[in-house]
């Protein structure tokens, strides 16, 4: 369709004005002694508001309650304003919400408001990532021991990491409890979200060493690569105990999906 | 009876997942958000796997934006497809509008002008999409606020010129006639009159918030008489066509929908005595 068709041109002035550009639509619209063609058109300019309006409410129930009413209505304005829709799905729409936050001259003096944001959107993440059907700690027990050391680990889809430097997880758990949040505090800590076997999302905190081995895990690297990075942090005693303990527990919690040998990438062996 | 009639349906929403799976209600299939099963995994796609083992299915989708003078989303038909193969509807629904150009999104269903020129524009796109997806799909009629001053003919003669040159269905949603036939002024039977009844497929029926001097279409409440009267109508034309509810706020709980539907199954079964449903005491597994 060429771009001067009246069709082309009818239907981007509709949504210029859907999008508070232009009212250059309104003299191709009839209205009636009933409803006038301007009331007509803000029928629409209005369901859009509305519609982007819900879903921010209902992806992001917690942060809208820690902002309160005023600040909400501020966020919503801003937000629908400054990123008309891209996405087909509306399940997409509020993805760059805490871009926005972290950015907008205003929420950017609160930055836990941008974190709140991008916690809500990694629960979401794993609430409909893609089904996998865990590794066991059987299947580790049952790998042949030379397989061990070159071993990778593919981890389930709604694994996420959430490294903040705030409370911003504690904040989020208070207010989802309908609890007073405690105070703001600069706090490094690293969570990871997943989903269990029930499907049910579930997050929890880790240790930085944990957290430096699924880091280095996640990356891409075996099992003796992550042995040496423990042995740096914890010294040797320990090391083979942490490592051995943690992976058990990712086995059990659901966390990999694949215990990755030399057999699983023959080709990788020719490198 | 026709080789497509499934009987009486509800559409699909989160809030009822568990219920239909725990109480397997008389609803003799359901119809889903296409779009809302996009997804990799997670609860939306155990419950429609499990809710599909159990009920025919049907695919509505919101956003192919068939209207619009953008290409069209190969993306997103790819999604679409890929959806079929998985689920195995009995059929693929969207709408006969647009929603969103040049990259933005309205997530709204807005009217065309009707002219030479739309009809000629998503008829052909429509057969792209058939191609595509190689099977005929089903166009829906959407609620109206506005008319376009170039507009030379009907709603109903637009929509059927349509359906015709795109060689597809029908989708004929009874809420909706009745919304635009009361922002319009224009007499819902006499759209309904002009539809050429072998290509009606589905009706959708909803409820809508009524103004006064114009109705908006927002699924938030029980089917009302009025939209109840002219769905006796088109039984009345169009014989048994399968029929579902469709409630997307203010959502009741499973047994209000279940009991409104019987509402749709009385009207139906007074209009045409001998007119069955496919609903059975127990409720076989069917293959997907």
């Amino acid at each position: 369709m060429s771009n001067d068709s009246e069709l082309r041109q009818r239907q981007q002035q509709m949504m210029a004005f859907l999008l508070g550009q232009s009212d250059d639509i309104a003299p191709h619209i009839v209205g009636d002694q009933q409803v006038s063609a301007a009331d007509r058109l803000s029928i629409y300019r209005n369901a859009y508001r509305i519609r982007l309006r819900e879903v921010i409410d209902t992806d992001h129930p917690v942060l809208g309650t820690y902002l309160g009413d005023d600040l909400f209505d501020r966020m919503v304005d801003g937000y629908i304003d400054s990123m008309p829709s891209q996405f087909r799905s509306l399940r997409q729409y509020c993805d760059p919400l805490p871009e926005f936050l972290r950015t907008d001259e205003f929420f950017a003096q609160y930055p836990q408001i941008s974190e709140l944001a991008r916690f809500e959107r990694f629960l979401l993440v794993a609430f409909d990532a893609a089904d996998r059907l865990p590794a066991t700690v059987q299947d580790l027990q049952e790998l042949p021991p030379e397989q061990w050391p070159a071993m990778t680990l593919r981890f389930h889809p709604s694994l996420q990491m959430f490294i903040t430097p705030y409370n911003i997880v504690e904040i989020w758990q208070s207010l989802k409890a309908e609890k007073a949040p405690p105070e703001l505090m600069e706090q490094n800590s690293c969570w990871v979200l997943w989903r269990n076997a029930d499907r049910l999302t579930e997050f929890r905190s880790i240790s930085r060493v944990e957290q430096r081995m699924l880091d280095t895990f996640l990356q891409g690297h075996n099992l003796t690569q992550v042995a040496e990075i423990i042995v740096e942090q914890e010294g040797h005693d320990s090391a083979a105990e942490s490592l051995l303990s943690i992976m058990m527990q990712w086995l059990e919690l659901g966390w990999v999906q694949q215990l990755v040998t030399e057999s699983d990438n023959p080709d990788l062996s020719l490198i | 009876m026709t080789d497509h009639f499934l009987g009486f349906g509800l559409g699909l929403r989160t809030q009822h997942f568990h219920d239909v799976l725990e109480t397997q209600p008389e609803v003799d299939w359901f119809e889903i958000i296409s779009e809302n099963f996009m997804v990799a995994g997670g609860k939306p796609k155990y419950y429609l796997h499990q809710i599909r083992e159990r009920y025919p299915m049907v695919m509505h989708g919101v956003s192919m934006s068939i209207g619009s003078t953008d290409p069209l989303d190969m993306n997103y038909l790819q999604k679409l497809k890929n959806l079929i193969n998985e689920v195995q509807p009995e059929w693929v629904s969207d709408h006969l509008c647009w929603t969103g150009l040049e990259g933005v999104n309205s997530h709204d269903l807005l009217p065309m002008p009707y002219t030479e020129e739309a009809i000629d524009h998503v008829a052909a796109r429509i057969r792209q999409v058939q191609d595509y997806l190689g099977r005929q799909m089903l166009i829906e009629n959407v609620s109206s606020y506005i008319s376009y001053a170039e507009s030379r003919m009907t709603e109903w003669e637009f929509y059927s010129e349509v359906v015709e040159r795109a060689d597809c269905l029908m989708l004929l949603d009874v809420n909706n006639i009745y919304v635009s036939s009361r922002n319009h002024g224009f007499d819902a039977e006499a759209y309904l009159n002009a539809i050429n009844p072998t290509r009606v497929r589905q009706f959708h029926l909803a409820g809508h918030s009524d103004f006064g001097t114009h109705v908006i279409d927002t699924h938030d409440h029980d089917v009302p008489d009025p939209v109840w009267a002219l769905y006796r109508k088109a039984i009345e034309r169009f014989g048994p066509v399968s029929t579902m509810i469709e409630r997307d706020d203010n959502i009741p709980a499973l047994t209000d929908l279940v009991a409104e539907l019987d509402i749709a199954r009385g009207i139906a079964a007074d209009v045409s005595p001998d007119l069955t449903t496919r609903t059975s005491a127990t409720r076989e597994p069917v293959s997907a």
